[in-house]
């Protein structure tokens, strides 16, 4: 089925669980992991973490994002999912990069997200190219 | 958020001789190989007895039927997932059917740590699936029993789980109860409650009572409305508000709202023209397709004509209506003269496009806006416009009286012009009805 070979991808906000204390290391373990089992997947994404909330794009095929996205919500380093957006998109945005982040932003903050979630899935998207446009130069590893 | 590795491989408790009995669907444990782990543990138990949890998905039902049964199932194995990894290893995690789940502690837990666990699988169950590229939403309600203080056999501790269960539900879903014995005995009085309102219509022991709307502009009767009571053996006559939302669950209410529309119209006939009788309709009468037919049969053996008899209906009857049935029945209902009006205007959503959705013939301002000039002027107003009669209801002064007819209500009923009574007394009240307002303070 052609359905397959099409990109299918989610946007979702999340809000942190992680203990201030050791947000560090651990963003560095999280993203270790989504990278490597992102690239096993034929996922591409980026990954916005702001003072309290996750928003994470993936991109892949349905069932590759399915799976990465369930997996993702046993995951109790977070609470309170809310998708911002799950669609079949043109072309990958993220392509190349198994999990795009360009460090802690300030804002928004959770409530903020989950709250609009009419103008969210935009704002969300337009963050993290925001995000990726400040990266171009530095090189994160893919 | 970066994903864990975990391995959710079912462990069926150790001790357990029937650890082959798991769920085909999502590889936990099944009913009885979950009942035999609780009754194991229940005979091992040391001073701290086991604690057992069930689990309901709320919403399982409306997934199921947009999304499909295939992906239904997807999100029972995502759910079984998400508890199973949210658990130790040693406690045992069960489906009991459907969309039904159990968790059985293989540690003693308090009172605390499972209300803490409690609260956190209604988060992880409550978050987004992605089904087939579809996003489901579904709740979870967790009902929760501990031995040896709730039980200390099997099947009574679950009982006991399952009417806490029931309480989450009652409380709204997405929450957790504990069991408490008042549960119990709220159990059984229902259970006793239901049997002796099965028996109640062959027994003769329902009425109804009339109570009187007056028209503002003539002063004078404009008919009553028939309100059900039930003379319970021992226990008074007890109003609707104690057992109609029995009867609603129960489906009593079909064959209860089939008999109020005959008795109602059989009254109505001994009346003088153009006297009307209105008659409450739950929104599950209209579900089960029988109140046109109905109302036509009670209309012919009464000889009541159709513009006499008159069906309040409820917003929330029009909004449980998933197709355009309940529309299309009162449209049935209309050309048989027979009069609509939406009752308790003001509760629920008030939605406007309720209102010139459907031409009703009136619109009853609820009761609570008795004393709010500006709610009953603006519903006044928005009824005559839409060539609708407005009903003031909860009137009991004369100075709220006055208020409703100069804020352009056309009919009005409460205390003031009479409370609900039995039928010998309407017809008394008839026979007086001349000087009703002109000394209101008499009447009722």
């Amino acid at each position: 089925m052609s359905v397959t070979h099409e990109v299918f991808r989610l946007a979702y906000a999340s809000r942190s669980l992680l203990p201030e204390a050791t947000v560090a290391e651990e963003m560095v373990r999280l993203l270790e992991h989504a990278r490597r089992n992102n690239a096993a997947a034929g996922i591409t994404g980026a990954l916005l973490f702001t003072e309290d909330a996750f928003v994470q794009v993936l991109e892949g095929t349905m069932e590759a994002v399915e799976v990465t996205f369930e997996r993702i919500q046993c995951d109790p380093r977070h609470a309170e999912v809310v998708v911002l957006e799950a669609a079949v998109a043109p072309a990958r945005d993220f392509a190349g990069w198994s999990m795009a982040y360009a460090g802690r932003q300030t804002g928004p903050h959770f409530d903020a997200l989950a709250a609009r979630t009419h103008a969210a899935p935009m704002d969300a998207l337009v963050l993290l190219h925001g995000a990726l446009g400040r990266l171009s130069g530095c090189r994160v590893p893919a | 958020m970066a994903e864990q590795k975990r391995e959710h491989r079912e462990q069926p408790c150790a001790r357990c001789p029937t650890r082959h009995m798991t769920d085909p669907l999502t590889g936990l444990a099944d009913r009885r190989q979950f009942r035999d782990c609780l009754a194991e543990q229940l005979t091992a138990g040391g001073p701290d007895g086991p604690g057992v949890m069930l689990i309901d998905l709320d919403r399982f039902k409306a997934v199921n039927d947009a999304l499909g049964h295939p992906a239904g199932d997807a999100l029972l194995q995502s759910a079984a997932r998400r508890l199973r990894g949210a658990l130790r290893p040693d406690d045992t995690v069960a489906r009991l059917g459907g969309d039904e789940f159990a968790v059985l502690f293989a540690r003693p837990v308090d009172r605390g740590s499972m209300s803490a666990i409690a609260a956190r699988l209604v988060e992880l169950l409550a978050r987004p699936y992605l089904l087939r590229g579809q996003v489901a939403l579904v709740g979870a309600s967790i009902g929760g029993a501990i031995a040896p203080e709730d039980g200390t056999d099997p099947d009574r501790l679950m009982s006991c789980a399952d009417l806490a269960l029931y309480q989450s539900k009652g409380r709204g879903r997405g929450c957790f109860s504990f069991f408490a014995p008042e549960m119990q005995s709220r159990a059984d009085e229902r259970r006793r409650l239901e049997i002796a309102l099965r028996a109640a219509l062959p027994r003769g022991e329902l009425a109804l009572h009339y109570q009187p709307q007056v028209n503002l502009h003539s002063q004078a009767l404009a008919g009553f409305e028939a309100l059900l009571r039930w003379n319970r053996p021992g226990n008074g006559l007890i109003p609707p508000t104690a057992f109609i939302p029995l009867a609603e669950e129960t489906g009593l209410i079909g064959s209860i709202g089939d008999w109020v529309v005959r008795e109602a119209t059989v009254e109505a006939a001994r009346w003088p023209a153009p006297l009307c009788v209105a008659v409450n309709v739950a929104p599950q009468q209209f579900q089960d397709g029988r109140l046109v037919g109905t109302v036509r049969a009670a209309l012919a053996a009464a000889g009541l004509p159709g513009s006499r008899l008159e069906l309040e209906v409820t917003e929330s009857a029009l909004l449980e209506d998933a197709g355009w049935c309940t529309r299309d029945q009162l449209q049935a209902l209309k050309e048989m003269g027979v009069r609509i009006s939406l009752d308790d205007f003001g509760t629920g959503y008030s939605s406007l496009s309720q209102l010139r959705n459907f031409p009703f013939d009136r619109v009853k301002i609820d009761r609570s806006f008795a004393d709010d000039a500006a709610v009953v002027r603006a519903v006044a107003l928005l009824g005559a416009s839409l060539g609708m009669r407005t009903t003031a209801e909860g009137v009991e002064t004369p100075e709220q009286l006055e208020r409703m007819r100069a804020e352009g209500c056309t009919e009005a009923q409460g205390f003031l012009l009479g409370l609900p009574m039995p039928p010998e007394e309407a017809a008394a009240l008839i026979r007086r009805s001349d000087d009703l307002l002109h000394k209101p303070g008499e009447v009722g």
